[in-house]
């Protein structure tokens, strides 16, 4: 009996776990695009702001990737680290058509991630 | 590197605890489910062992996951016959009154030669000696013989016995077991006089010291080092 308690316990506490998780992920996912959508709506002239916006989402993504590479595929992460790096870059260079497009790509990859770990039965199809 | 071979470690005895946790039945004795879930905690743990970059939750919470249904489902069978014949079926008899069913060995989908090689392995060579043979649910076959073929027992004698007792291990590699010695009812001045009898001085010399099925004590001692 003991161990059938303690197992239904450790089922709760994964759900828990799991639940909380994927609010986790939910949240930096809302947090990302919220980052997006600013840089996307700034005056397209002003480097400077592009730099600043873009070190507030560099910063706010530093802060939350440890604890979601416990959750999430180190790949996804990686890949959210490269874009970032080339959205850098492409501020400075002043290229912004491809600072664009890698600000897309940061969107879709953190997008597809909350999206693929939330719980419907798309996902669990 | 370094992060491959933690990862192993952490896993191995995740693993091992799962299995420990499912129960005391050997690999050969193990029910459907049980089987079903010792292949899958092995193939999941395999995963985050050799890929460094999947998260190890994602090892971590499958195994527990199936531990934990394992578990559950055990219990359930436990307390609902119904459900523990859905689940493990019921033993089917293959030989009823020294007949082989052969409409049972079909629905079994079991073959003569693998049904012969049971019986030989289980020390029945001889099919005509054999009265009942069942088809438990672990895929083993249990035989009950015939009245004229089957062991002596001391009671077909008429002798008198003691009643045996369960052996215990007191010493192992020179390591007294006070636990063990207590339950084989004996005590260490006890164990000094046995040893002392067997030309042993010290604990540390014996390699294995057992009571047997009659209370009395088995020593070997260690092999002396050349």
């Amino acid at each position: 009996m003991k161990i059938f308690l303690s197992s239904l316990l450790i089922l709760v506490l994964t759900i828990t776990g799991g639940v909380m998780a994927d609010s986790y992920l939910s949240n930096v996912a809302k947090e990302i695009d919220e980052y997006c959508k600013t840089i996307s709506e700034l005056p397209q002239e002003s480097e400077e702001v592009y730099k600043k916006a873009y070190n507030e989402m560099n910063e706010y993504w530093q802060n939350k990737k440890k604890t979601l590479s416990v959750i999430i595929d180190h790949a996804y992460i990686g890949d959210i680290d490269k874009a970032l790096s080339e959205m850098e870059a492409a501020i400075n260079t002043d290229e912004h058509g491809e600072m664009f497009l890698s600000l897309a790509r940061i969107k879709t990859t953190i997008d597809m991630v909350a999206q693929n770990e939330h719980f419907h039965l798309n996902s669990i199809l | 590197m370094l992060v491959i071979l933690i990862r192993t470690f952490l896993l191995y005895f995740i693993v091992i605890f799962a299995m420990r946790m499912m129960g005391k039945r050997q690999a050969g004795e193990l029910q459907t489910s049980e089987l079903v879930v010792a292949i899958m905690i092995s193939d999941v743990a395999s995963i985050p062992m050799q890929n460094t970059g999947v998260p190890l939750l994602s090892g971590i919470v499958p195994i527990v996951t199936l531990l934990v249904s394992e578990i559950i489902v055990s219990f359930v069978v436990l307390k609902n016959r119904k459900i523990r014949h859905i689940l493990s079926g019921t033993p089917s008899v293959i030989i009823c009154h020294g007949k082989i069913d052969e409409k049972e060995m079909r629905k079994q989908r079991y073959n003569i030669e693998d049904l012969m090689e049971e019986l030989r392995v289980g020390g029945y060579g001889d099919i005509s000696q054999i009265e009942y043979a069942l088809l438990e649910t672990s895929g083993q076959i249990s035989v009950i013989p015939k009245t004229k073929a089957r062991p002596l027992t001391v009671e077909d004698i008429n002798l008198k016995l003691n009643q045996e007792q369960i052996p215990h291990t007191i010493i192992y590699d020179g390591v007294l077991d006070k636990k063990e010695l207590k339950k084989s009812g004996k005590d260490e001045n006890w164990l000094c006089k046995q040893l002392h009898k067997n030309g042993i001085k010290h604990l540390s010399d014996v390699f294995i010291a057992a009571t047997d099925t009659n209370g009395d004590l088995f020593v070997q001692a260690k092999e002396k080092k050349k």
